[in-house]
Formats: C-alpha cells, sequence, structure tokens
C-alpha cells in the first residue's frame, strides 16, 4: 500500500532510541559473539561438538540479527504513520508463511541435530574402548576427585565401603585383593597419554557430582549407584582443568581437579612415580 | 445482587471470593515475595562480582551468612536456591499466572466471577500460606535449603550433605506442597471458568490469546504437578523414615557409611523435570498471551495469523510434555533416549517460531504507539527470540555436553521465564493498572522504569550466555581458583554493576506503583481503546463484573482498525451493525 | 441451542450473570473431573516410581495378608451402597444411601489400619524392602485421598435439606466411585506387578 507524506507523523526523538535499542541490541549482539569463546580444544570428538556450536552460532546469529533488525525498522515506520497500512493477511497468506517458518526449523534446528549433532553423541556415547586405550577410574566424593589406575594387570581391585577412611584409603580399596595389590591411587591429579583413546570409569561416593573438562569438551555427570564409562582421546599436551559441575554440596565451586595430557614417556614415568608413593 | 452487596471491609478486601481482590492480593503478594527474590540476586552477584572483598554491613545485617564479613559457601548456595524457588513459584506464578489470571479470566470471557469463589479464595490464603513457610527456613538451624531449586537427592536427601539439607530442605518441600495444593485450586478455576462460563457468542476461537494461554497454562499445570507432589513425598519418606526411594546403596557421607538401599537419584530427576518443562511453559505462556494482546493495542491492528497462534499455543503445550529429558542429556541416562529427546525438543521450536515471528510480524504496517505496556512486550518478544536462540544450543544433545550446567543455561532461563515472564508481567501491569484501580501509572517514569530494565537485563543475562560458552560452571560460590576462567573475572564484575543499576531501576516503578494508586490520572473505563470485554466495564469493574446481563460478544478481540484508518477500533460487544466483522 | 447473527452460542451460555441449577451441576462435574485428572496424574507418578524402582536388585515382592481382599469387598459395597441410594434403588434413599456408603467407609479404614498391622505382625514393616515401603506409602495416599472424600460425604449428609443436594450427592458419588476404582488399580499393582 501506498503511503503519502500527510500521512507521516513528524519526526520525533523516542521512537528512533527505541529503534536503535532494538537494532543495537542485533547489531552489537553479534559483533559480541563474533570469535573464539570456548576454551582451546584439546581432544578428537570435541572437534564435531565445536562444529555443532559453530554450525548453532552463524545460524542463530543470522537469526537474531534479522529478526532485531526487523523490530527496529517496524517500530520506526511504526512511529510515524497516522494509519495503519496493512491490516489483516489473507488466511492462506498466513499457514504459508507458518508452514515456511515450520520447514525453516525443522532445517535447521533438526538438520543440524541430524547432520552434525547425533554422529558425534553416537561417536561419543557409543564408542567402545580399543584394546590400547588407558583406563583410570575417577571417584567423586565432596570435595575431591579419586583418582585410581588398575597397574600392570589391568583389573582394579575390589572395595569394600567399610574399610574407607577419608586419610589413608578414601575408596575402601581391598589391598588383600589380588587384583588391588598393583592398583595406584591418587587425590585429583588425573595423567594421560596424548593421542590414545582414555577410558574413564566413574563413581560417586555420596553426592551427585559432574566429570567436567571444559577444554576436552568432556561432562558427564556421576550419580552414586551408576558407574558411567567415557571413551575419548585427548589431542593436546597440557593440564587442563577438571570442574564439577553438578551442585554437590557447599564445597562444589573447589571440587577441583587437574587432567594432565603427557607423552608416552612421561607418562609411563609419572605412573612410575605414582606407584611408588603408594 | 450486585448493588446489595456490602459485606463489610474484611470481607471485602481480606477474606474476600471476588476474583478481582484475589487478584490483587496475589499480585501485590507475589511482588512482595519478587523484591525478596531481587535482594537475594543481589547478595549472589555482590558475591560473584567482588569474590574476594569483604562486607561489614552484611555481616552486621546477617551474621551467620557472613562470618568476618566474606559470605559463607553454604548460605550462598542457600541464597541461589532460594532465588530460584521464590522467582519461580512465589514471584512469577504468583504475580503472572495466578495473580492476573484471577483479574484476567472472568473479565475476559465475560463472567460474573470464577467458577469456584470459595475454592479461589481457599487458593490464595494456601498461596500465602506456602509462601511464609518458605520464608521462614531462612530463621531455622542450617539455614534455608541449598540443593538448588531442583532439590536433586542425595544433597537434598541427607541432613549431613550440607547444612541446609537439614529442617530447610524439609520446610522447602512441605511448602512446595502446599503451594502445590494452592496451585491445583487455581488451575480447576481458570480452566473450569474458561471452558463453561464463557459469555454468549465467545466462542473458543473468540478468546483473546492472553485466555488462551492461561487455558494451556492452567491444564499444564494442573496435569504436570501431581508428579512433583509424589516425587515430594517420596523424598520426605527418604528424609525423615528412612525409605530408599532415591537413595542407592554404598553412600557415605562425611565419612559415615549410610544404611541406604538400591534407590534411584535418577527416578527424582525423571519426576521433577516431568513437572518442571511443562512448569516453565506454565510461566511463560500467559507472558507470550499478555504480549499478544497488547501489541495489537499499540499498534491498531489484530494480531497476526491468530488462529495459527492458538494452534502454536495447544501444539507447545502437548510438546512440553514429553521433552522433559533434555534436562538430563548427561546425567546417564541411555544414550539413544538422548536422541528421542533431542529430536523431540527441537520439534518444540518449530510451534515457538511460529509464535514469535508472528507477534514480530505484528507490528508490520501498524502504527505503533510506544507506550510503556507496549514497550515491555517489544522487550519480551525480543527476549523470547533471544532466549529461544540459545534453546536450540541447549535442546541440542551435541552442544548441550558442553554447555550443561554451565552459565549459557543461566543466561537462557533468564532470558525465557525470567525476562519473558518479567518484561510480560511490567507490561501487564502497566496495560491494566488503570483498570485495576482507576488510575493509570505515570508514563515518564515507567518509561524511565522500561530503559532501567530492559537495556541491563539483556545485558547481563546475554552476557551470561557467553560466560557459559567459556564454560564457567553455575552454583558456584567462586571462579578465583581456575585458571581457564581467569578472564571471566572482569565479565563477571561488569554483569554485576548491571545487575545493580537493574535493581535501582525497580526502586523507579515501586515509587510509581505506590505514587499511583493514589495521585495516579483518573481514567475512563477504556483509557487504552482496546476492545477486549474488560474495557467495556467502568475501572475498577464492580463487583459481578457486568451488573445484571451478561455481555453478548459478536467478533474477535482484534476488531483494530476496521476501516483501515487507524483510530477505529470495535469492542467484542459491538454488533455487525455497528461495524464490520472480520474474523 | 440458540443462535445469534454472528454464529452458535453454547448451550449453557446465557446472558443471566447466575447460573441455573443446571448449569452449576454442570460445572462442577466439570471442575470434580479436572481434579479428578490430577489425582490420576499422581497415581501415575506413583506407578512410574514404583515401576523403576522394582527394577532394583533388593526388590523382594511382599504378599498381602488375605485382609485386603475382605477391605476391597466393603469399599466396593460402599459404592454400590452409594450408587443405589443415590439413584433411590433397592429401597434406598439418599440418606441411607450416604450414611451407608460412609459407614462401609469407615469400617474400610479400621480394615486398612488392620491390614497394617497384621503385616506389622509377619515383622513387614515400612524400611522392611522397597516393595514394603510401596505397599505402606500407596495404602497411606490412598487413605488420605478417601479421608478426604468422607469428610465431604460427611458435611453432604449433614447439608441435604440445602439446594443441589442431588448434584451434590452425584459429585460425592463420582469421587468416591473413582477411588474404588483407584484401589483396586492399586491393589492389582501391588499384587502382581
Amino acid at each position: 500500500m501506498s503511503e503519502t507524506r500527510d500521512t507521516r507523523l513528524p519526526f520525533s526523538l523516542e521512537p528512533v532510541l527505541v529503534g536503535l535499542l532494538f537494532g543495537s541490541i542485533g547489531l552489537f549482539g553479534v559483533i559480541y559473539g563474533i570469535g573464539e569463546w570456548a576454551p582451546e580444544l584439546a581432544s578428537r570428538h570435541g572437534a564435531g561438538i565445536d562444529a555443532m556450536m559453530t554450525y548453532l552460532m552463524v545460524t542463530t546469529g543470522a537469526m537474531f540479527l534479522i529478526g532485531h533488525l526487523a523490530m527496529a525498522l517496524f517500530i520506526w515506520q511504526g512511529s510515524r504513520r497516522t494509519r495503519i497500512s496493512h491490516r489483516l493477511a489473507s488466511p492462506r497468506f498466513e499457514k504459508r508463511l507458518s508452514i515456511a517458518l515450520g520447514v525453516l526449523m525443522a532445517v535447521v534446528a533438526e538438520g543440524g541435530v541430524v547432520a552434525i549433532g547425533l554422529p558425534v553423541w553416537n561417536e561419543y556415547f557409543m564408542a567402545e574402548a580399543p584394546p590400547d586405550a588407558v583406563t583410570v577410574e575417577v571417584v567423586g566424593q565432596q570435595f575431591f576427585w579419586n583418582v585410581r589406575y588398575p597397574g600392570a594387570d589391568g583389573e582394579f581391585g575390589a572395595t569394600d565401603i567399610q574399610l574407607m577412611d577419608d586419610v589413608v584409603n578414601p575408596i575402601g580399596l581391598d589391598r588383600s585383593d589380588p587384583a588391588a595389590v598393583d592398583d595406584i591411587v591418587w587425590l585429583n591429579e588425573i595423567y594421560v597419554p596424548v593421542n590414545r583413546p582414555v577410558r574413564v570409569v566413574l563413581r560417586s561416593k555420596d553426592m551427585i557430582h559432574s566429570f567436567f573438562l571444559p577444554h576436552l569438551r568432556v561432562k558427564q555427570d556421576v550419580i552414586p549407584g551408576m558407574v558411567p564409562e567415557l571413551v575419548f582421546v585427548p589431542t593436546r599436551e597440557g593440564t587442563f582443568e577438571l570442574a564439577c559441575a553438578e551442585l554437590c554440596g557447599l564445597g562444589h565451586y573447589r571440587m577441583q581437579g587437574f587432567f594432565h595430557v603427557v607423552s608416552d614417556a612421561e607418562f609411563t614415568s609419572q605412573l612410575e612415580r605414582l606407584a611408588s608413593e603408594q | 445482587m450486585s448493588e446489595a452487596h456490602d459485606p463489610g471491609f474484611i470481607r471485602r478486601y481480606i477474606f474476600s471470593t471476588d476474583h478481582k481482590i484475589i487478584g490483587i492480593q496475589y499480585i501485590l503478594t507475589g511482588l512482595v515475595m519478587g523484591m525478596v527474590g531481587g535482594l537475594l540476586a543481589v547478595l549472589i552477584r555482590i558475591q560473584l562480582g567482588w569474590p574476594t572483598a569483604q562486607w561489614e554491613l552484611l555481616e552486621r545485617l546477617m551474621p551467620r551468612g557472613y562470618p568476618s564479613g566474606f559470605m559463607a559457601p553454604e548460605f550462598y548456595i542457600s541464597v541461589v536456591t532460594m532465588h530460584g524457588t521464590i522467582m519461580v513459584f512465589f514471584f512469577i506464578s504468583y504475580v503472572l499466572v495466578s495473580g492476573f489470571g484471577n483479574y484476567l479470566v472472568p473479565l475476559q470471557v465475560g463472567a460474573k466471577d470464577m467458577a469456584y469463589p470459595l475454592l479461589n479464595m481457599l487458593s490464595y490464603w494456601f498461596a500465602l500460606l506456602s509462601a511464609v513457610v518458605m520464608m521462614a527456613s531462612f530463621l531455622v538451624e542450617g539455614g534455608a535449603a541449598a540443593a538448588g531449586w531442583t532439590a536433586y537427592p542425595p544433597l537434598s536427601a541427607i541432613a549431613s550433605a550440607v547444612p541446609g539439607s537439614g529442617l530447610g530442605q524439609s520446610i522447602w518441600l512441605v511448602s512446595m506442597a502446599i503451594f502445590i495444593a494452592s496451585f491445583t485450586m487455581s488451575g480447576l478455576n481458570v480452566v473450569a471458568t474458561i471452558f463453561t462460563m464463557r459469555a454468549p457468542g465467545m466462542t473458543m476461537m473468540r478468546l483473546p490469546l492472553t485466555i488462551w494461554s492461561y487455558f494451556i497454562a492452567a491444564i499444564l499445570g494442573l496435569l504436570a504437578f501431581p508428579p512433583l507432589t509424589a516425587a515430594a513425598v517420596l523424598l520426605l519418606f527418604d528424609r525423615h523414615l528412612g525409605t530408599s526411594f532415591f537413595l542407592p546403596s554404598g553412600l557415605v557421607v562425611a565419612g559415615q557409611p549410610l544404611s541406604f538401599q538400591g534407590g534411584s537419584p535418577l527416578l527424582w530427576q525423571h519426576l521433577f523435570w516431568f513437572l518442571g518443562h511443562p512448569e516453565v511453559y506454565v510461566l511463560i505462556l500467559p507472558a507470550l498471551g499478555i504480549v499478544g494482546d497488547v501489541l495489537p493495542a499499540f499498534t491498531r491492528k489484530p494480531v497476526f495469523g491468530y488462529r495459527l497462534n492458538v494452534y502454536s499455543l495447544i501444539a507447545v503445550g502437548v510438546l512440553s510434555m514429553v521433552v522433559w529429558g533434555h534436562h538430563m542429556f548427561v546425567s546417564g541416562m541411555s544414550p539413544f533416549t538422548g536422541e528421542y529427546f533431542t529430536l523431540a525438543t527441537m520439534v518444540i521450536t518449530i510451534p515457538m517460531t511460529v509464535y514469535g515471528v508472528n507477534l514480530v510480524a505484528s507490528l508490520f504496517g501498524g502504527r505503533m504507539r510506544l507506550a510503556t505496556p507496549m514497550l515491555f512486550s517489544l522487550a519480551a518478544v525480543a527476549l523470547f527470540g533471544s532466549g529461544g536462540f540459545g534453546g536450540l544450543f541447549l535442546g541440542n544433545a551435541t552442544a548441550d555436553m558442553q554447555l550443561h550446567d554451565t552459565y549459557f543455561v543461566v543466561g537462557h532461563f533468564h532470558f525465557m521465564i525470567g525476562g519473558v515472564t518479567l518484561m510480560g508481567t511490567f507490561a501487564a501491569l502497566y496495560f491494566w493498572f488503570p483498570k485495576m484501580f482507576g488510575r493509570s501509572m505515570h508514563e515518564g517514569f515507567g518509561k524511565l522504569h522500561f530503559w532501567g530494565t530492559f537495556a541491563p537485563f539483556f545485558m547481563v543475562f546475554f552476557g551470561q550466555h557467553f560466560l557459559g560458552l567459556q564454560g564457567m560452571p553455575r552454583r558456584y560460590y567462586a571462579f578465583n581458583t581456575y585458571e581457564y576462567l581467569e578472564g571471566t573475572a572482569g565479565q563477571n564484575t561488569m554483569l554485576s554493576v548491571l545487575v545493580m543499576v537493574l535493581v535501582a531501576a525497580q526502586f523507579v516503578f515501586m515509587v510509581n506503583f505506590l505514587w499511583s494508586l493514589f495521585k495516579g490520572q483518573p481514567v475512563e473505563a477504556n483509557p487504552w481503546a482496546a476492545t477486549t470485554l474488560e474495557w467495556t466495564v467502568a475501572s475498577p469493574p464492580p463487583h459481578g463484573n457486568f451488573g445484571d446481563t451478561l455481555p453478548a460478544v459478536h467478533r474477535w478481540a482484534y476488531e483494530y482498525s476496521p476501516d483501515g484508518t487507524g483510530e477505529d477500533f470495535a469492542p467484542q460487544t459491538a454488533g455487525p451493525n455497528d461495524a464490520p466483522i472480520t474474523a | 441451542m440458540t443462535t445469534t447473527a454472528t454464529g452458535t452460542i453454547a448451550p449453557w451460555a446465557s446472558t443471566a450473570p447466575d447460573p441455573t441449577a443446571a448449569q452449576r451441576a454442570m460445572r462442577l462435574h466439570f471442575g470434580l473431573w479436572m481434579f479428578l485428572a490430577t489425582v490420576t496424574m499422581l497415581l501415575a507418578a506413583l506407578s512410574s516410581a514404583y515401576l523403576v524402582r522394582r527394577s532394583g536388585t533388593d526388590w523382594r515382592p511382599v504378599a498381602l495378608p488375605s485382609l485386603v481382599w475382605w477391605n476391597t469387598l466393603v469399599l466396593a459395597a460402599s459404592s454400590a451402597v452409594l450408587e443405589l441410594g443415590r439413584r433411590r434403588r433397592a429401597g434406598l434413599g439418599l440418606a441411607t444411601g450416604l450414611a451407608g456408603a460412609s459407614l462401609l467407609a469407615g469400617v474400610f479404614i479400621v480394615g486398612q489400619v488392620g491390614l497394617w498391622r497384621a503385616l506389622a505382625a509377619q515383622g513387614i514393616y515400612l524400611l522392611t524392602n522397597p516393595h514394603s515401603s510401596f505397599i505402606y506409602l500407596l495404602t497411606g495416599v490412598h487413605a488420605v485421598h478417601l479421608l478426604a472424600a468422607l469428610v465431604v460425604m460427611l458435611v453432604t449428609l449433614a447439608t441435604l435439606g440445602r439446594r443441589d443436594a442431588d448434584t451434590r450427592a452425584a459429585l460425592c458419588a463420582t469421587f468416591w466411585h473413582f477411588l474404588t476404582g483407584a484401589w483396586v488399580y492399586l491393589l492389582a499393582l501391588v499384587t502382581w506387578v
């Protein structure tokens, strides 16, 4: 519909400001969001998670920008009109727009999930630990991570809650079990070799904890009574922080661990050092 | 009947069965609780913004929470828990859902009162009791509940797990049970009133979107809350009678082995989120409905795609019952279940996108008046869109692996059930204040309030999304020991400053509200030139709303500019001869 | 059904602000059914908790004492008496129906307490195993609802002279039959599942 000059209201500042407010949310939001936000990647499957993230950032960023600019435009235009320019769209147009939106969201949201998301999800959760994987058990408790390696026999020894003692035997390891003799138990420090699959067996003694390695894009809740396992491949040497990501009590914030990704040689020597200190 | 009705002050304003009085009681109670929740947010942000500072004033006010001027970590998580609980259940639920629900439903469907007025009064008194009980938990030994508003066991089940899991957690559960009883009574009233008491001619497809959204929200509330009741009962049994519904064997807490056997903490999460997810729609749908009705009044044209909006609301209501597992992607449930919940959650984006885009499209071609209710409605639309985009990240199991329980989640739900609902609440307050009290609120202060609220609010919670992307976990008392989070310290301080601005702006609202109650400009029946039925009666409406004859309804609620001028409108009661009927 | 120039009007709608007896009855029935829907959701949640918990390794099925079948019979009889009285069949009036049903309800409650004592006598307590926890919990939850319904029924009995007595009796009956059905369902759940 055409608009003639005399149907415009005179200029006033408020609509400009309000329009600018919404427009700049879109514009500055996108400018703020561009760039690398996540901690620097250090795992193989994490590349897939980052790809999913990038895809979502780009698609939602575009919609975010378009949406806010449209609002800004409509506010600016609408505030100067003395008559409405469009009243009702035809039912057919309304229906078509909804179908188009439905298809768009199905493609953007479901399509992203199916094409990028689920393959990563499957790689992460369905992975079988290969024979050369390094196995480590992590037992959460308020507010520590107990770390255990099976030692040379590759088997974890039995544990018994009656034997638990927070100072000398936090996981209640039964040293009379032959499999337990060479188990290495340690606190808060995890050593793994770079570029080899790591199998992490998680347990909790008390609360729900969550094993969160931000750089490795790993997060798994540890619900007491359940023994979830993770398999992933660290790809970069370095010391990465381990944080608890499920509220577990007043010391939740200081339940910090360190995940050391080291060379094969360094890994062997570290385990020897830990074994000698048992 | 209405003329002869003079029951005296107590019966009229305190123990009233009039839905308008009850609605206002709910709104005032909720606003007070909202102030409490807001002050708790200030405590949270002080701690996060300046984690190493010492606060002598706070120590003097709360010696137990601030030993030697530093916030105690157990007090911090109590505050976080209570902030969430109060804002979700006692602020938004009371003001927006029960408050405006009570006030608007009979007026907008054209009924004399709610279907069960006595039950309605009872629901308010239960609500007040539940709020008082919840507040009392701050005073007990060990302090208020500290297991988060989600109250996951074992943390919420074992008294030695955290100080707040002593008496505080029991009080929390009892208060929730009373709240659920109250909310059920209120929900029954809303559904029955909308379904059985519409004025002649008020077909379902002529109901304003506000009423549709309350209808869906009330049904969701009725169906989703009972599982939380069941879960609360089971948890109380575990806590006080020693059963093991949620508690597994082999627990060793604080060095003591416990005797529980074979229970499942995951079961609580399923029961909780079966409620919890529909609950967020119970909160957000009324805001979306209200926005859908406020926008047309200030663009002077019908809402875009009314029918499709209604279908979207229904679809969202149905879908919300089958997606709860997206809160539990990394809980250790079966990965196949995770895939299902991802795919199902993504389906919800479709009706929500239709609704959101239709709201934006409602602005197109309109003649806009930027009054305060309109500004807050626009803010709600922007937050709804932005928050929805965050939902695409969190509903996607793959992205959620990184983002779960980080500040991305905190930012997301503050945009949605924090922001859309808050902006919707303010839109409603400014829009219907003249109807409620016969006086209008001050526009200048209203606009000041808008700028002071929306701009910092958006920045704070937009910023939190990016804190989450940096891997900052939620419910942390401090971050200064984590090297990878060093860069967030400055951002956190900035956000805290913005929250102070946000909170300061609410004082503008409080002053405006109180001043306008007594000194505001007196208004006529229909100051906004709106079409729905409540605007056809006096402001404030008399007891019994419509007098001796209920209104007959001839058209939908969006007959703005039927002649295309931008000035004209036809109330729903206008007959076919008064103005052309366009839908 | 009345119609206007603009379309049909719902059959219950009129411009009189106060409802007729039929409208009141319809509203109350509607509300009751909504309430029963929420109670159904409560039972569904407890049932799913039961099914989840049942897969635990420490689940030991407990056999209920035979008293429970007599209790069930009493509750069913109470429902039948109420329904017959409400329909004024078999020589029963509304008052006798309500009174008889209340009396039988009392017998049922006493019987349920007897059931708990019989279980305790066998050494089966709340904490004995998860199945016994659920038995005590579910019978308890049912008894609480039943007591609430009993109070409503006694109030109805005491106010039979007031308006809408038949409607209120019908509401009582609906609630009561629902609770009888819920009991049969719960019994089947804890006995056979």
